[in-house]
């Protein structure tokens, strides 16, 4: 039985009268890909936002990894290992992609306003994340468009841009929202691959919202849904496609 | 115009151009690197003419002349510093370099410290907002400075004894050195701080520092995701930023206009600065410099015109010209060029070095400058050609 | 009693001046730093319609102040002040800052544009200024009225009622009128009024039009009331005010009307207050600028929303319950 990575404990978020998580339990399995699928608007983003520390929530509390995160900041919360990337990327649109990439390395010497003046002390470091930046970017198959503004890139290189951001984070724990929204069917598939190939090589663990079920449930080993702020139901993928629930809500809207 | 005075005139232009030159680029850390409109910009030149007026008429009669200080604003200090300490000054180069230096270094440090206690409260603002508090937390300064006098001894200009460039220049050629080659070791001074803070600035942010500085400009949100703290990285701009135009405040109370007065300070000033780092460009240093030696040469051509247009023409608003080049100039810079003259560059740290060893690709940035320019006279040549 | 009808007065035309600000504010969303010369050129507008009206020869220099008192027969120029005010910061809106909204610009780049503006105005109320010698003028004189034993000017008066009015005509407008309702529209989700036939080009012009105005004669009001700013040329008598105009706005709650008149207001007291108090304890009274940059400051950081934000049945309850958003309201963008 594989310890727990992130557990959400009863954690509410409203927005006024909107009650956009409702009292969310869930766990994620270490080394595990964990789907979280539900309608438009049913909270989904926001609980992401909720466990990557931008909303604090009403009430409930978050664990990763043994310690309890809540109302952390969330650069903390990456610097213990858990990343999100977001639904509509989000560039740094002055730097190129290979600086978009690399600049997600966690640690870096050269970041300290004193120490960036003494290039000894951070060449090493740099380079080396200079050569981890490349092997993502290879991974994620932006090599074309690595030396190229992030602006000027198209909505699905934004995309994979984020995921390698999030790879070159060294993070334990990746929450992928929409990673494939957008993009064709065969490089869904692709991108899906290549997160399953990074579970099972890096171990790493995987919580993916994902509009495209027909994809998602051939990867995921669970799946949670959501609705109006509440998880409705879960289990593993054909469980889940089964459920009458499931199928009334995305039939019903 | 004869050759001695043209030579003047072009040493004074540079004189001024370079010390733009050090407003712009402390001025292109915070707004081009960072993103951080800092409308409060006087006020942080504002703290080194303070320091440099204070240590001239308080500190430095003690530590450097050994004479006792007189205190701006009460009845005696006119007397004993025109009459007693501003002559031993004269007397003493020495004491005057001690006051230069002891003032850019204070007067740096209590910049610094005053942009983080300036930001730290608003740095989560919106970006307009936070250029309106900052304006006004500079307007404060500018009362304070105004209203106790033992500072800057009110609004009345103050004499300070400006760094002895002639002792340097007799050491040179010996005896009473001729008024141009002073006037071109004081130039040479400033260009060499200007080359000082380009040095500085360029380490800095050829780095994975700089690269952070832009990373939180251009998505805050995305940052903070990847584990940059925000708030701290914007406030290390502002102590670079700060610490930089500190420096620079007493370089232009002490060499450029060797007095001070609360209302060198305005914000006029510092819209000046800004007009420089968006004509120059946002975000590249070199920019900035080019920024500064346009503005100057505004300035310089405003006020000859100007003047030419009263002596001859008998027209009184001349001396206004400067305000309508700085006005099409921002407006242009914000339309056709928001980059300014020279954009700004991917940051340039030794990853790209292995970039191209590993890729064996070399993308346009990183080439050595003369395969870019020699790529650009071709491409004129050939559009020559195209029209021949 | 007559100082408090003086100060009240002066933070009426400064509510004159703020609600113009806060009025395009509130559909444009630009911090417009060329507010402060619509305000100017109302002053040198007056100055040369009077001119015309009396000979601009005989008008020039010092001799303008004579003419220049403000009495009944000269509202039509106040009126005509209004218009070129109008025009003037209706024609920035379309030259240069409904391009670059087109265009998407930041808030950040509107602002600084609005510098930019703010210097070519200026440059030209210059020339005006010193070609007819008017750069320093004293503050000319305005008819005045003995009601029930207090004496009171044109200019006072004036100020009071235009800002009443303004007031209340503006927050009717936005609130009553078909016109107005589109312009919150508009402010809310420009695309969506688009989408839905309003014109928000329209919309946005008439704010402006209407804004510049307001400061135009507000900027009048207040030459009269207190003379040229410190020793300041008459020409930056809008700059120096710009940021007690800020001020007052941000107080009020930018973009809300009733707010601003009372923000004004209270700046006003205040100021006048603490210069008068500054000189009897032998203090420079320029020190009371303090008051209005404080204030900015204080808003700025502890309450956004201004006066207007200030939800006074539930602020007990709000100071209990901590907020869910953290860092307060600054990290913009949706997630
Ligand atoms: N910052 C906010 N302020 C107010 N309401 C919000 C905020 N963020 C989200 N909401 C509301 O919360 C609800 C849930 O939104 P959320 O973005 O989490 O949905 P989602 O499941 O991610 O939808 P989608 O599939 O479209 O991405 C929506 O009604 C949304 O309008
Ligand atoms: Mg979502």
């Amino acid at each position: 039985m594989p310890k727990n990575l992130l557990e959400v404990q009863n954690v509410y978020k409203y927005f006024g009268g909107i009650r956009a998580v409702d009292g969310v339990s869930l766990t994620v399995p270490e080394n595990s890909i964990v789907g979280l699928i539900g309608p438009n608007g049913s909270g989904k983003t926001t609980l992401f936002n909720v466990i990557s520390g931008y909303y604090k929530p009403d009430r409930g509390r978050i664990i990763f990894d043994g310690k309890d995160i809540t109302g952390l900041k969330p650069h903390e919360i990456y610097r213990l290992g858990l990343v999100r990337t977001f639904q509509n990327p989000r560039m740094w649109k002055s730097l190129t992609v290979f600086e978009n990439v690399i600049g997600a390395a966690r640690d870096q010497k050269g970041e300290s306003m004193v120490k960036a003046l003494f290039k000894r002390l951070w060449r090493k470091q740099e380079e080396d994340y200079a050569r981890q930046a490349l092997h993502w970017i290879d991974f994620t198959g932006l090599d074309p468009v690595s030396h190229m503004l992030s602006s000027s890139i198209s909505g699905g290189q934004m995309k994979l841009t984020e995921l390698a951001r999030a790879l070159m984070s060294n993070a334990k724990l990746i929450l992928l929202d929409e990673p494939a929204a957008g993009v064709n069917p065969t490089l869904a598939r692709k991108i899906f691959d290549g997160i399953e190939r990074l579970r099972r090589e890096y171990k790493l663990t995987f919580f993916i919202i994902e509009h495209r079920l027909e994809v998602l449930f051939d990867y995921v080993d669970y799946v949670y849904v959501m609705h109006r702020g509440r998880i409705v139901a879960e289990g593993r993928p054909q469980e889940v496609a089964e459920n009458p629930i499931v199928v009334d809500i995305y039939l019903g809207g | 115009m004869d050759l001695s005075s043209l030579l003047e005139f072009i040493l004074q232009y540079l004189a001024v151009a370079g010390v733009y030159s050090l407003l712009a680029i402390s001025m292109n850390v915070e707004y081009g690197w960072a993103g951080i409109p800092n409308f409060g910009k006087a006020a942080f030149m504002a703290v080194g003419g303070a320091v440099a007026a204070v240590i001239a008429t308080q500190i430095g009669p003690m530590l450097f002349l050994g004479i006792e200080g007189a205190v701006p604003g009460t009845l005696e200090f006119f007397g004993r510093y025109n009459g007693e300490i501003l002559p031993a000054y004269s007397q003493n180069p020495l004491a005057t370099w001690g006051v230069f230096i002891l003032s850019a270094i204070v007067g740096g440090a209590i910049a610094a410290l005053l942009g983080v206690l300036f930001t730290y409260p608003a740095v989560r603002l919106r970006e307009d907002y936070l250029a309106i508090a900052l304006l006004m937390s500079a307007q404060l300064i500018w009362i304070v400075l105004r209203t106790v006098k033992p500072i800057m001894g009110g609004t009345m200009s103050l004499i300070l004894p400006s760094p002895d460039f002639k002792c340097i220049a007799a050491a040179i050629v010996g005896g009473t050195p001729p008024k141009i080659l002073v006037e071109a070791i004081r130039t040479g001074f400033i260009w060499l701080l200007v080359l000082g803070y380009l040095l500085y600035v360029e380490k800095l942010m050829g780095s994975p520092f700089g690269r952070k500085l832009r990373i939180v400009r251009d998505d805050e949100v995305a940052a903070e995701a990847y584990g940059k703290n925000v708030v701290r990285a914007r406030l290390e701009a502002m102590v670079v930023g700060s610490f930089l135009a500190g420096v620079a405040g007493a370089v232009y109370a002490l060499i450029h206009l060797r007095s001070v007065n609360p209302d060198n300070y305005l914000p006029d000033i510092t819209f000046m600065v800004l007009t420089m780092v968006l004509v120059g460009g946002v975000g590249n240093n070199i920019g900035s410099v080019v920024g500064g030696m346009v503005i100057a040469l505004v300035d310089r051509l405003g006020y000859m015109i100007g003047t030419t247009l009263a002596m001859s023409y008998g027209v009184s608003w001349g001396g206004y010209l400067n305000y309508l080049v700085y006005g099409v100039a921002i407006i242009l810079a914000i339309f056709f060029r928001p980059q300014g003259l020279i954009p700004e560059k991917p940051v340039k740290t030794p990853a790209w070095k292995v970039y191209v060893e590993l890729t064996g690709r070399r993308p346009s940035f990183i080439q050595p400058i003369w395969t870019r320019i020699k790529r650009g006279v071709g491409r004129v040549r050939s559009r020559a050609q195209e029209s021949a | 009693m007559e100082f408090l009808i003086y100060s009240l007065a002066w933070g009426m035309a400064l509510a004159l001046m703020a609600s113009g600000l806060s009025f395009y504010y509130a559909v444009s969303k630009v911090a417009n730093f060329a507010h402060g010369e619509y305000v100017s050129v109302g002053v040198i507008a007056y100055l040369f319609l009077v001119g015309l009206e009396y000979g601009l020869d005989k008008c020039r220099g010092f001799n303008i102040v004579n003419y220049a008192m403000l009495t009944l027969d000269k509202l039509w120029i106040i009126a005509a002040v209004f218009i070129i005010g109008g025009l003037v910061a209706a024609a920035s809106f379309v030259v240069v800052f409904w391009p670059l909204m087109r265009r998407g610009a930041s808030p950040l780049q509107l602002m600084v544009v609005s510098i930019g503006l703010m210097f070519i105005l200026r440059f030209i109320l210059y020339v005006v200024a010193s070609t007819f010698d008017w750069l320093t003028l004293p503050s000319p004189q305005a008819t005045t009225f003995n009601v029930a034993g207090v004496r009171v000017n044109l200019a006072e008066v004036l100020a009071m009622i235009l800002a009443v009015i303004a007031t209340v005509s503006i927050a009717l407008f936005t609130t009553k009128t078909l016109l107005g309702i589109s312009m919150r529209a508009v402010a809310d989700n420009p695309d969506l009024a688009e989408a839905s036939g309003i014109s928000s080009f329209r919309v946005q012009l008439v704010a402006w039009f209407i804004g510049g105005g307001l400061a135009a004669v507000g900027g009048v009001l207040m030459f009269i009331l207190t003379g040229p700013p410190g020793e300041r040329p008459i020409v930056e008598i809008g700059w120096m005010n710009l940021l007690s105009i800020f001020a007052a706005a941000t107080l009020g709650g930018l973009g809300s009307f009733y707010g601003t008149l009372a923000g004004s207001i209270i700046l006003g007291l205040a100021y006048n207050q603490v210069a008068a108090w500054l000189l009897d304890i032998g203090l420079d009274p320029q020190l009371a600028l303090a008051v209005p940059f404080s204030v900015t400051l204080f808003v700025l950081l502890f309450m956004p929303q201004g006066l207007a934000g200030v939800d006074w049945h539930g602020l007990l309850a709000r100071v209990q319950k901590k907020v869910g958003l953290r860092g307060g309201g600054g990290v913009g963008g949706s997630l």
